[in-house]
């Protein structure tokens, strides 16, 4: 038999997932930004106690690409840093992923941290300045706890300054530490130091040579350490560009030679391929100290060459003028100072400030600016969002992320709009029609195309047609958008369609909804036999299908010939069906069966109680029902997603934000699954299934009417229960579920507040909870029924096997879902709220799913 | 502080080693549930020791040592090699829900002696029977954020676990099982704090260390497998990595899996049967013996997983299946690249 075969890596990990040291392209990214030294942010941060601030920047170095995140605290304005320390590896090893170094001078400071922080961190540092003292102080805290650890090769005499010395004094540390205290060799992270090559002082000159000689010479002597240094030090004092090309083109030299980690701030790296290779020259003169005036010429290049803007030099967008900043942010969904770069871009177009133009002349001098920004910036971001999205590469939250940047982008630029001037792309009305309550998709529509530069009004859901027409008449719209979730309630559109072409208007509709696709709509086109609706009907699959249609009807030029392309489509589809519908016609009918075979003769179950109940629990019940296949999939955009990327989406988006959810749903009592569920006496009759009062069995109470299948089985739901001439009585079990009032009205709050990326997650788990309810509560049906856990099915209204959503106002009358759970069914048959289903309940063991649509 | 037993360091030295080297000559097999088998056994009030002890399993070391015995007697029976002590709940704090806080060594001490007692009457020197001293969570969530159950320091866990691991090391255990842990923190704090003791009585008492998955393939707060397994292995002392409890063998496989193929560890795994389901208001786990003698057969024979057993729901009639499907056979070697 073969061996156990192991591939071992060290790592380290935080309270949620792993880190491996060694990376591929290496090396690793220790994020250096929460650093109470180094940024006057979060030293500002920490004074104020302000932990949630600190979190923010830590997810800004995830979001740059960071591995780690070296976290430190001390400042001399305090005198806590140890309860600082605590709060804030507390606060980050819960609010995010990245394993943690534990950056600090002193013992009782890095023992707090270790004993708060879950996983396997790495402390940051311990060296031989004081001789013994520090490695007697720290290594049992890192023995003790397992930690990783940086070590620095200073020793007595000081920090160590030749390759040769660096080795010498890992070396004798190690030696220490390894030999005495028993720790792995690759728990250690040698720095070799490096020194600021930018002040011209000719005792460092060499020094860049000697650190990168020295990783190598460590490496050498010491087999299965580890290497990491602080690069940001080596171009301390020069210009923030100049600062990201000279660490980069460093960090490069220092990974060829062996360097595995390094504590830089992971947004200014670029990568060495991208650096041209003048300024590859001019940087690597200065490292390998190849010529005298290497600094010199390293500070005049960059002079000349400074970036464009000096204003808000935001780290990443270092070098980027505004207009590019504007777009990096739409792009990479940074709300915070998009406002301010508004105010910048517009500025910079009318040659002074825009608050000054404003104050003088209103928006008579802006207007032009501002409109410019909207088209040449805001736009084509979004734009690219849309494509990127189109291409795969975004998930749907992040472009709904976009899209609340750029709410707050267009926000601001309005102040410089005159009202009157007519910027808009064009003027839609949008609607949920009658009958149906989801508006996921509309809203998204409303989100997309709004910011994306066109007026929307959104008549919200359960529209009826008159006021969408009326309101169309009113805005003088120049499209109506339609959206119906249910086969049922998508028969609404051809009713507009056929309501707009009898007014005699021409107001395109685009249509889109789960419910219909894209034959549907080409069907729809034609009021009557023959008869397209001239204005042109278009069906969208999405948002930015939505998108690209108004587009192309905003266009003169392209408007015409779209409209006649799709009207062409709409008559070729036709006549196609019609041919197959003639073929179809040609074959003899079926003989449809009165009742298909299912046995009448299986045990019927009793039910533990006549009636209904109530039953009330808590999402941590319902959570392990969760489909989360279907919840990340489906409702939060992740389908067609694959493989690694797939992973990495669920790791690092969707998992967290599940928990957070999860968290802030039992703070803020927004999910509440409850259901009412009953057993009845039933008997079938035909395509009829009788229910009778459980108080007195013989009394009829309600019936409900299903389709049978006309090919196939032929069944029917009413055969998986006695026929009433059996004079046997069966039993039925119904079930309304629903998670509560309260997810719908936050997700309406978060549309209305521009939350978009949270209204879509929000949304997405409460409706997939309602689904994992209704599972929960079928199982306890099965166990009180005495049923296996496979036996028997939940049919829930509006598919296949019982389409027609108007008996849900049956089952209201049956199960007291009104009274006890205040839900209500609207005029569509649809259940309210949304985050709710339904269910009939059959124990029969052959019970299956199957379709009653006849094949076309 | 304990004063050290009185074994020579040697010896004791010598002693601690034993289970180590008997996994590495074969595969072992842990004994099933104890709690399900108490269940079964249909105690009444008195048995507990009163109304208000009823259900506490850890008293029972005091009012019937023999239903105790007895259970330790049919999983030896069944071809255990290892039996674990009726302690799972035996730390200060969970026995101070009982108000039987400061009786916790001596719980302790006895529930080591009567697994001692059993494992030795079916001890030879082929087959040598070992004692996991068992040490389950306090209940308390230290990397949490509660009010209530996050209020404890790690320093303060470290001590319940050293006193309950005393306890045991006193009543003569050959390993300790520190198993179904919820939180990554506690679990930590329970090696710091059987650390210590070992420190402080000259021992090298083996560690097996157990996290608690969910069906989501994570410990209660969201730790995956990496991580608990990076964790877990940095830690000095940690002789065993594993998981048990939570589901059956079926969403253990690729947590295992992953363990094995990257862990330098010896791996455990000791599995509830199945998932319960609710019937009549009662759980019912629904994997026989057979089944999952067949899924851990695999985790043996495919992964080189060194040591399976039972968790709830299991009984001698699975760890007897278990014996009987892996038989006596050597661990797959591990060879680290």
């Amino acid at each position: 038999m073969s061996d156990r075969t192991i591939q071992y890596l060290p790592r380290v990990s935080s309270g949620m997932r792993a880190v491996s040291l060694i990376q591929e392209p290496a090396p690793l990214l220790v994020g250096e930004r929460v650093n109470a030294t180094g940024s006057r942010k979060i030293k500002r941060l920490l004074l104020a106690d302000d932990y949630d601030g600190v979190l923010a920047v830590a997810r800004e170095q995830l979001d740059s690409g960071a591995h780690v995140l070296d976290i430190s605290v001390a400042m001399t304005e305090r005198s806590d840093e140890a309860e600082q320390m605590r709060q804030v590896v507390k606060k980050l090893s819960m609010g995010i992923e990245l394993p943690l170094m534990i950056d600090s001078t002193e013992a009782d400071v890095l023992k707090a941290a270790l004993e708060i922080y879950p996983g396997r961190a790495i402390v940051n540092s311990i060296h031989m300045e004081d001789g013994r003292g520090k490695i007697e102080r720290v290594v049992p805290l890192l023995v003790e706890h397992g930690a990783a650890t940086v070590v620095l090769t200073i020793d007595e005499t000081g920090m160590a300054k030749t390759a040769d010395r660096k080795r010498e004094v890992a070396q004798k540390i190690y030696d220490i530490v390894v030999g005495e205290y028993g720790l792995q060799p690759d728990a250690l992270l040698f720095d070799a130091l490096t020194f600021p090559l930018t002040t011209g002082d000719p005792e460092f000159a060499n020094s860049a040579v000697e650190t990168i000689e020295g990783i190598k010479a460590i490496k050498a002597a010491l087999p299965g350490v580890l290497t990491i240094l602080g690069v940001s030090n080596l171009s301390f004092g020069i210009t923030p560009h100049a600062r990201g090309v000279l660490n980069s083109v460093f960090l490069y030299h220092a990974v060829a030679a062996g360097l595995d980690a390094a504590i830089i701030n992971p947004a200014h790296v670029t990568p060495y391929a991208e650096i041209n290779t003048e300024q590859r020259e001019l940087m690597e003169d200065l490292i390998f100290n190849r010529r005298e005036d290497a600094l010199a010429r390293v500070i005049s290049f960059y002079e000349a060459h400074t970036p464009t803007t000096q204003a808000d030099v935001a780290d990443p967008t270092e070098g980027l003028n505004t207009d590019q900043k504007i777009h990096y942010q739409i792009l990479h969904r940074k709300k915070e100072g998009v406002e301010d770069l508004i105010d910048s871009a517009v500025s910079e177009r009318i040659g002074k400030p825009a608050v000054t133009a404003l104050a003088e002349d209103g928006a008579a001098t802006t207007t032009d600016a501002a409109v410019d920004v909207l088209n040449a910036v805001l736009l084509p971001a979004m734009k690219e969002v849309g494509d990127k999205f189109g291409a795969g590469e975004l998930i749907l939250p992040f472009v709904l992320q976009s899209a609340e940047v750029m709410k707050k982008a267009v926000a601001r630029m309005e102040n410089y709009l005159e009202r009157q001037e007519g910027y808009t792309k064009g003027k839609v009305v949008l609607a949920t029609v009658f009958g149906d309550v989801h508006d996921i998709g509309k809203n998204l529509v409303n989100t997309i195309l709004s910011n994306n530069g066109y007026t929307v009004v959104d008549l919200g859901k359960q529209v009826p047609l008159n006021t969408i027409i009326d309101k169309a008449v009113e805005i003088e719209a120049d499209a109506i958008g339609l959206s119906a979730l249910l086969v049922s309630t998508s028969k609404q559109m051809p009713l507009c369609v056929k309501e707009l072409h009898h007014r005699g208007m021409h107001v395109p509709v685009i249509v889109g909804g789960a419910a219909i696709n894209r034959g549907y709509g080409r069907r729809i086109l034609f009021v009557e036999e023959g008869v397209p609706y001239d204005a042109g009907l278009f069906y969208a699959q999405d948002a930015f299908e939505g998108l690209q249609i108004m587009d192309t009807l905003a266009d003169p030029q392209r408007r015409e010939p779209f409209r006649q392309q799709i009207i062409e489509e709409a008559i070729t589809a036709q006549e196609r069906t019609a041919v197959l519908e003639a073929n179809r016609a040609a074959k003899p009918e079926v003989e449809i069966p009165a009742r298909s075979a299912v046995s009448t003769t299986v045990p019927v179950p009793t039910p533990p109680f006549w009636g209904v109940r109530t039953v009330r629990i808590t999402p941590e019940e319902v959570y392990p029902l969760l489909d989360l296949k279907t919840l990340y999939r489906l409702h939060w955009g992740g389908r067609g997603l694959q493989g690694e990327e797939w992973d990495r989406i669920v790791r690092e988006e969707f998992e967290p934000n599940l928990k957070r959810l999860q968290q802030e749903a039992k703070e803020g009592g927004w999910l509440n699954p409850a259901a009412v569920y009953g057993y009845f006496p039933a008997n079938s009759q035909g395509d009829e299934l009788i229910i009778f009062d459980p108080e007195d069995q013989e009394r009829e109470i309600a019936r409900f009417s299903f389709p049978r299948q006309p090919r196939g089985e032929f069944l029917c739901l009413s055969d998986y229960f006695r026929p009433v001439e059996s004079g046997e009585k069966d039993v039925v079990a119904f079930q309304a579920v629903t998670m509560g009032r309260e997810a719908d009205d936050l997700a309406d709050d978060l549309q209305n507040r521009g939350e978009f990326g949270d209204m879509l997650y929000i949304h997405g788990l409460s409706v997939s909870m309602a689904e994992a309810m209704a599972e929960w509560n079928h199982r306890k049906i099965r166990q009180e029924l005495g049923l296996d856990e496979e036996q028997g099915k939940r049919y829930s209204w509006g598919y296949p096997a019982c389409p027609d959503t108007d008996q849900h106002h049956i089952l209201f009358q049956l199960l007291p879902a009104a009274s006890e759970l205040g839900m209500s069914v609207s005029a569509g048959g649809q259940i309210i709220p949304e985050q709710s289903t339904a269910a009939i309940v059959v124990h029969h063991p052959a019970a299956k799913y199957y379709s009653t649509i006849s094949q076309r | 502080m304990v004063t050290p037993t009185a074994q020579s360091p040697t010896t004791a030295a010598q002693h601690d080693r034993r289970y180590l080297e008997a996994l590495d000559q074969r595969v072992l097999f842990f004994d099933g549930a104890m709690g399900t088998q108490i269940h079964a056994a249909e105690l009444t009030a008195e048995d507990y020791g009163g109304i208000a002890l009823e259900g506490c399993n850890e008293n029972l070391v005091y009012t019937r040592p023999d239903v105790i015995e007895q259970i330790h007697e049919a999983y030896l029976a069944a071809g255990a090699d290892v039996i674990e002590t009726d302690t799972f709940q035996g730390s200060r704090l969970k026995l101070n829900e009982w108000g039987l806080g400061d009786k916790t060594l001596e719980v302790n001490r006895l529930a080591a002696s009567i697994a001692r007692k059993a494992a030795d009457r079916w001890a030879t020197p082929e087959r040598p029977r070992f004692v996991a001293g068992s040490i389950g969570p306090t209940g308390m969530l230290p990397s949490a954020d509660d009010p209530v159950l996050s209020k404890i320091t790690y320093a303060e866990l470290a001590d319940v676990f050293y006193e309950q691991a005393q306890g045991l090391a006193e009543g003569g255990v050959d390993l300790f099982i520190v198993e179904t842990m919820v939180d990554i923190l506690e679990l930590r704090a329970a090696i710091t704090g059987i650390n210590r003791l070992n420190r402080d009585l000259g021992r090298q008492i083996p560690i097996q260390a157990q996290a608690f998955f969910d069906v989501s393939g994570r410990m209660l707060l969201g730790t995956d497998i990496e991580a608990v397994m990076t964790t877990l292995e940095a830690l000095p002392g940690v002789d065993l990595i594993g998981l048990n409890c939570g589901t059956g063998p079926e969403h253990m496989r690729e947590p295992i899996r992953f363990l094995t193929e990257n862990s330098r560890a010896r791996i455990s795994v000791i599995p509830n049967a199945g998932i319960p389901i609710n019937v009549n208001d009662k759980a019912v786990f629904p994997l026989g013996p057979a089944e999952m003698a067949q899924d851990l057969a695999k985790f043996v024979n495919e992964f080189g997983v060194s040591t399976v057993g039972g968790c709830c729901g299991t009984t001698p009639e699975h760890i007897a299946a278990l014996v009987a499907a892996i038989g006596e056979r050597a661990p797959k070697e591990r060879k680290i690249q």
